[in-house]
């Protein structure tokens, strides 16, 4: 969420598909694709069939073949595509006092999940037992992490940060607060009662000043 | 205990699972209800997370393939949430409070979600609380 996505290295070789030499095969695999996106939003990945995103795409299934080797394929091409806006859209910005700049970083992060939830809820659905997909979450993670601790740290130079603060461990909690209420509000579809304005000021309260005096105990 | 012995008390896996997760939403929800404040509540909800992890790891697994279990977790959460918010009334609204609740609760089932599966270090639940309570009450600047 901040601009150290890249520091994290990966031995994680993505997908490029079977990668068609013609426009109409090109056009073909976008047709998979997107069918596949289509299925996923609805099932997820574990009880979907290679039959069905054809079926979806109006191919056989032998065709969709020809283009992947399974279904974790075709995700492992799309999330690849997503791991590269994650990257260039998801950074937090500092302001000039050496603080984060929350708001509108939220409300890009509910905007790009509303845009990928199909992705998003085969991600979530991938994450146990360990396997490629997880690990790649878990690395996603560890770089938003890193990007908050470098952020506070900033801030601690800056003279701003809470003196005393587990960065380390805040910047955990940090990364937590974006992604759970985030999958849960999206994929799940709770708390449609709640404006993501809310949501944003919210989460601009506990990574900014904090809700003060309102809280007992 | 033999398989034939297990079906004697439940028809199925699935069936065994619903009792489990019943169990863990009577027990957190009393540990909440009988929190005094909210920091004593979240030590409770992670406490309670942590002897119940397998059943939050399955429940995990299958929350976006069974809508029966979305709306259970979905419901125990918004108890749980209604329990917590009770903690941070005053100036907030009460529709605010509810929010920051649902929203710790997401936070802290993560948490406990990547710790079971070794994602992430295991840290004295009291400790986490309070990394969790200081940013609720003092957010992360001076």
């Amino acid at each position: 969420m901040t601009t150290t996505q890249d520091d994290v290295q990966s031995d994680w070789t993505p997908s490029e598909g079977r990668a068609p030499a013609s426009k109409r095969g090109h056009r073909t695999r976008n047709r998979i694709l997107e069918a596949a996106v289509r299925v996923f939003q609805e099932r997820g990945l574990v009880d979907v069939t290679m039959q069905e995103i054809g079926r979806e795409a109006g191919l056989s299934s032998g065709t969709v073949y020809k283009y992947f080797r399974d279904k974790a394929d075709i995700f492992r091409f799309l999330v690849t595509e997503l791991r590269q806006v994650i990257r260039e859209e998801t950074t937090i910005p500092v302001d000039g006092d050496g603080r984060l700049v929350v708001r509108p970083a939220v409300l890009r992060f509910l905007e790009l999940y509303r845009d990928n939830s199909a992705l998003y809820r085969v991600w979530w659905e991938l994450l146990d037992p360990p396997n490629e997909f997880s690990d790649l979450w878990a690395e996603v993670h560890e770089g938003y992490r890193k990007g908050f601790v470098a952020a506070l740290k900033r801030g601690e130079r800056a003279g701003v940060t809470k003196p005393g603060l587990d960065i380390e461990f805040t910047a955990e909690l940090a990364v937590l607060l974006f992604e759970r209420p985030t999958y849960t509000r999206i994929v799940l579809g709770w708390d449609s009662d709640i404006e993501d304005d809310q949501v944003a000021a919210v989460t601009d309260a506990l990574l900014g000043s904090g809700l003060g005096s309102t809280v007992t105990g | 205990m033999t398989t034939g012995a297990l079906y004697g008390h439940f028809d199925s896996k699935a069936a065994l699972f619903e009792e489990l997760f019943q169990l863990y939403g009577s027990k957190i929800t009393r540990a909440l209800d009988a929190g005094t404040s909210l920091e004593a509540q979240l030590v409770q909800w992670i406490e309670v997370s942590r002897e119940y992890r397998g059943v939050l790891r399955a429940s995990a697994g299958i929350l976006q393939r069974r809508p029966d279990h979305a709306a259970a977790r979905g419901r125990l959460r918004e108890a749980c949430a209604g329990l917590m918010a009770w903690h941070l009334r005053g100036p907030l609204t009460q529709r605010d409070a509810r929010l920051v609740a649902r929203m710790l609760i997401d936070v802290l089932d993560q948490y406990t979600l990547m710790e079971s599966m070794g994602r992430t270090e295991r840290r004295d639940a009291v400790d986490v609380a309070a990394a969790l309570h200081g940013m609720v009450l003092e957010g992360v600047y001076a």
